[in-house]
């Protein structure tokens, strides 16, 4: 399975924000997406999954194009930077309107233990983070959006959701972007940067040097 | 259409409560009782709101409103039938709250 985006316009005030974007995911290989703050990474992500819609896009699946905003299949999932999951849901709900079970969670991040039937208002900021990255890592689709996932992550959960996501790239087309570049570097088998509001895609890490994204590799 | 799930969203959303008080509140202050007059405050806030949130969302600065909709978009729900249902609901509550207020101040 191949998705390709191509021919992203996203324009703000008669100014590009993307400009001629051309984005490919394969099923099996991850997909990194490096950029400066305001480069566009996160409207991008919104532009694939169907929430955002640009003045020109073109998105393909297996070649054919798609017309209608992806999340509509059921078949893409999202995490947004922010909160996403209602306050008031407990979360064994949530685990069941994804399809997954609370007990398999909890053996891998064995700290929610502690926890009977939480909703999200009582967990700190990094729990709640820690689980939506699960609903959306390990629910059923084929296209899984990651928006900055490691931000205010503890170390030791960053390497368990590392663990998770090479997992699930074997049936899946990750795309992923986060300034933790070094994370994004090491898991991703492609990446692309986007520079002056267009995307190019990067054989070589120090070429990131070259187009101003790092000062030194 | 996943008329269960749409329904909870209706059940958990907590976005339009200040404004369903603000309406009843205007309404009760000016002493109107036409039912539509809600819908029409309502349908203004709505769209007003639908206005609000595309220039945030194109600016990038994320509101409250919007972040529980990936949410539902997550599981397949389309945001325009979730507008809808919040709408809907919306009148419905002001509606009640109005008319019974009115009954026990009358």
């Amino acid at each position: 399975m191949i998705l390709e985006i191509d021919n992203v316009e996203l324009l703000h005030d008669n100014k590009f924000i993307l400009n001629g974007v051309y984005i490919k995911g394969e099923k099996g290989r991850i997909t990194g997406i490096l950029g400066k703050n305001g480069s566009g990474k996160s409207s991008l992500l919104k532009i694939i999954f169907g929430h955002l819609k640009p003045q020109n896009k073109l998105i393909r699946i297996n070649k054919q194009p798609i017309t209608r905003p992806l999340y509509l299949s059921g078949t893409i999932k999202y995490l947004s930077q922010k909160d996403s999951i209602p306050k008031n849901i407990p979360l064994k709900k949530v685990f069941n309107l994804f399809n997954l079970s609370w007990e398999s969670f909890i053996t891998s991040f064995e700290n929610f233990k502690k926890y009977k039937n939480p909703k999200t208002r009582d967990l700190s900021g990094g729990e709640k983070r820690i689980v939506e990255i699960y609903l959306v890592l390990m629910s059923k689709g084929d296209i899984v959006l990651l928006d900055e996932p490691f931000s205010n992550i503890t170390p030791i959960y960053i390497e368990i959701i590392i663990k998770l996501i090479i997992q699930e790239k074997k049936n899946k087309i990750i795309l992923i972007t986060d300034h933790l570049y070094r994370y994004i570097l090491d898991l991703s088998d492609n990446i692309y940067l986007l520079n002056n509001t267009t995307s190019t895609l990067i054989k070589n890490p120090a070429e990131l040097i070259n187009y101003g994204y790092l000062n030194h590799f | 259409m996943p008329i269960k799930l749409y329904l909870l969203f209706i059940f958990y959303k907590k976005h339009f409560t200040i404004l369903t008080f603000a309406t009843v509140l205007l309404l009760l202050i000016e002493s109107k009782t036409d039912l539509s007059l809600i819908i029409l405050l309502k349908l203004m806030y709505f769209l007003g709101l639908k206005v609000w949130h595309k220039l945030l969302t194109i600016n990038k600065i994320e509101i409250t409103y919007t972040d529980s909709f990936f949410f539902y978009e997550n599981l397949g729900l389309h945001n325009i039938y979730l507008f809808l249902f919040g709408f809907v609901f919306d009148c419905m509550v002001s509606g009640f709250i109005f008319y019974t207020l009115q009954y026990f101040m009358s």
